[in-house]
């Protein structure tokens, strides 16, 4: 197996990896998340994350510049990504109260960050940080 | 290239309409859920035609290849939407006859897919 086919095999697998671990860990602080109703869409939402931010965004997998440079430029769009979501999570609950969002509220603790997260990564991109 | 802009955008409208009217007339849609799901399937439509596609700019386009893609994205997220609704109670429990969330759950895993061959397409030719 030559090593950019290996590169893609372990970004995939750490894409649904890591969507499967976030999905657990919403689960292990929240029991009411353990319904089967929610399980799936959950999952697949964090999976669709994770391939947009390992593959897109980070640019894994795909051939492209490999520099010192590039690899510093992701690392700040990805803690500018990072921080701007937990702020505006953090902002969202404190401002209007857990599950004003949706009439599911264990949708809006698991997914909230997921859709604060798509917003500023996709900004991030936007802006040329990564 | 205006023109084909909006075309694009009137597809992507369209689609998502269409999308949303087969949820309804599969009975997939939850009281308080049509709000999402128009704004996911045209979300999921916008990618597909634009990230996936490439449209509006037609040239070099393989119109087969891209349908065979469409279809297949679509035919994957209902296979896994399928899969999770009979899996998930061993996983996590509950019944499979609560399972109220089904047109989100499709559009979903049909995103998953999207993203996935918007990804794969990179190193794939012809995908």
């Amino acid at each position: 197996m030559n090593s950019p086919t290996a590169e893609r095999i372990l970004t995939f697998l750490l894409m649904v990896a890591t969507g499967v671990a976030v999905t657990w860990a919403f689960f292990y602080v929240s029991p009411d998340l353990t319904s089967a109703t929610l399980f799936s869409a959950v999952l697949a939402y964090w999976i669709l994350f994770f391939i947009f931010f390992y593959g897109p965004f980070l640019g894994m997998g795909l051939e492209g510049e490999r520099s010192e440079r590039a690899t510093l430029r992701k690392a700040v769009g990805t803690a500018i990504a990072f921080i701007g979501t937990v702020t505006s999570v953090t902002l969202s609950m404190t401002l209007t109260g857990d599950g004003a969002f949706a009439t599911n509220q264990e949708m809006v603790l698991s997914l909230l960050p997921l859709h604060w997260g798509f917003a500023w990564f996709v900004l991030v991109q936007h802006l040329g940080l990564v | 290239m205006l023109t084909r802009k909006l075309a694009v955008l009137a597809a992507v409208i369209v689609l998502a309409a269409v999308s949303v009217f087969i949820m309804w007339l599969l009975d997939w849609n939850q009281k308080g859920t049509l709000g999402l799901d128009i704004d996911l399937w045209l979300i999921a439509w916008f990618l597909a035609l634009t990230a996936y596609w490439g449209l509006p700019n037609t040239e070099g386009l393989r119109v087969a290849n891209k349908l065979v893609g469409t279809v297949l994205f679509l035919a994957l997220g209902l296979g896994f939407t399928y899969l999770f609704k009979y899996a998930t109670p061993s996983i996590v429990g509950g019944s499979v006859d609560e399972y109220p969330l089904m047109s989100l759950t499709y559009v979903a895993w049909v995103l998953v897919f999207i993203m996935l061959f918007i990804w794969l397409r990179n190193f794939i030719r012809g995908l």
